[in-house]
């Protein structure tokens, strides 16, 4: 089953400083009929105006993993972190048995804009950590980009979950196939562009498909695409 | 100097209960090497909600000075053992096992 997902089918937030769609239920959007993904339980596709952001708040039991598309993003937390990400890395936190952090735009006259994703861990009551890898850009040319898995390894964070972020790009009419293991479920992302997934389904900018039981995946960009694919139990 | 009682879902912070506003008496108390809260709910949806949210929970303890302003927050852990309601009593037990002090303007260095 591929379940698609619009870009306008996501809920909509915004302030004055922050403007968020959310994927599933968050906050004031509470739809018991969409509140995950297998472990996958939060993805926020957040902007964020220059130097705004999230004061101190708590968070527990949950693997938290930033990528950010545009701008910066300074995180500080009570366990002494302090770090800055940008496209080409990414943050993850393990919440565990409790952090208090912040999350703020670092920059003085860009927007963040943020994918924010948050996972059930595999085990309740970890030691909380944080954590940000590089990835190397040039290679998402080439092929799925492990940048965050169970394992880790250079240039790939490590998640208590058995899963993994793959990232891609696609220049306009080029090919790349997935092939997913058998009783797992995918979670696809059109960060940029669009893409045709199996010939049938078109995926535009941001729009989202959540797959089950399809094993062969195949994507054909439309226009020059940034794809996010996440492999899940 | 004031306390409350505060229960957020742990997904995007929606406040499930308020001591102060929703009437809401409590008392706690350490407990071993953490605490528990005794909350006195009455069945409805505030307590469902809490209940059906029991692994998601973010529980605090909000002081607020004399104008109403928040100055510090107190969160306590709750993952180790889920909340649970006695009917007999219309008591809500919340057991945490760890606990966190911080203030408005922590981490923004």
């Amino acid at each position: 089953m591929i379940d698609v997902r619009r870009k306008s089918d996501r809920f909509y937030a915004e302030s004055d400083w922050l403007q968020s769609r959310f994927s599933f239920s968050f906050g004031p959007y509470n739809d018991p009929n969409n509140t995950g993904f297998g472990p996958m339980r939060v993805l926020n596709d957040d902007s964020i105006a220059p130097k705004r952001g999230f004061g101190a708040h708590p968070h527990s039991d949950m693997e938290v993993v930033s990528i950010v598309l545009t701008g910066s993003l300074r995180h500080q937390d009570n366990l002494g972190n302090v770090g800055v990400t940008s496209w080409g890395q990414i943050q993850r936190m393990t919440a565990g048995n409790g952090i208090i952090h912040t999350e703020y735009s670092d920059s003085d006259s860009e927007t963040l804009n943020l994918l924010q994703m948050w996972f059930v861990p595999d085990q309740a009551g970890l030691e909380p950590s944080y954590e940000i890898s590089a990835f190397d850009v040039d290679a998402l040319g080439q092929a799925w980009v492990p940048v965050v898995s169970k394992t880790g390894a250079a240039g790939v964070a490590k998640i208590h979950q058995d899963m993994t972020i793959y990232l891609t790009e696609l220049a306009a009419g080029e090919a790349r196939d997935y092939d997913a293991l058998p009783g797992r479920r995918t979670f696809v992302f059109m960060i940029h562009g669009s893409a045709s997934l199996n010939g049938e389904i078109q995926l535009d900018e941001r729009d989202e498909a959540r797959i089950e039981d399809v094993t062969d995946l195949s994507f054909r960009a439309v226009q020059p695409a940034r794809i996010m694919l996440i492999d899940l139990p | 100097m004031q306390e409350r009682l505060r229960i957020h879902h742990g997904i995007g912070s929606r406040v499930l209960l308020d001591s102060a506003r929703d009437g809401v008496s409590y008392e706690w108390s350490p407990d071993g090497s953490g605490h528990v809260f005794h909350v006195h709910i009455e069945p409805g949806p505030i307590l469902d909600e809490i209940l059906r949210l029991r692994r998601e929970l973010n529980v605090f303890l909000f002081r607020d000075d004399e104008n109403g302003a928040t100055i510090e927050k107190q969160w306590f852990y709750t993952g180790d053992r889920e909340p649970w309601y006695d009917s007999d009593t219309g008591t809500l037990t919340l057991v945490s096992s760890r606990t966190l002090t911080y203030h408005p303007g922590d981490f923004e260095s």
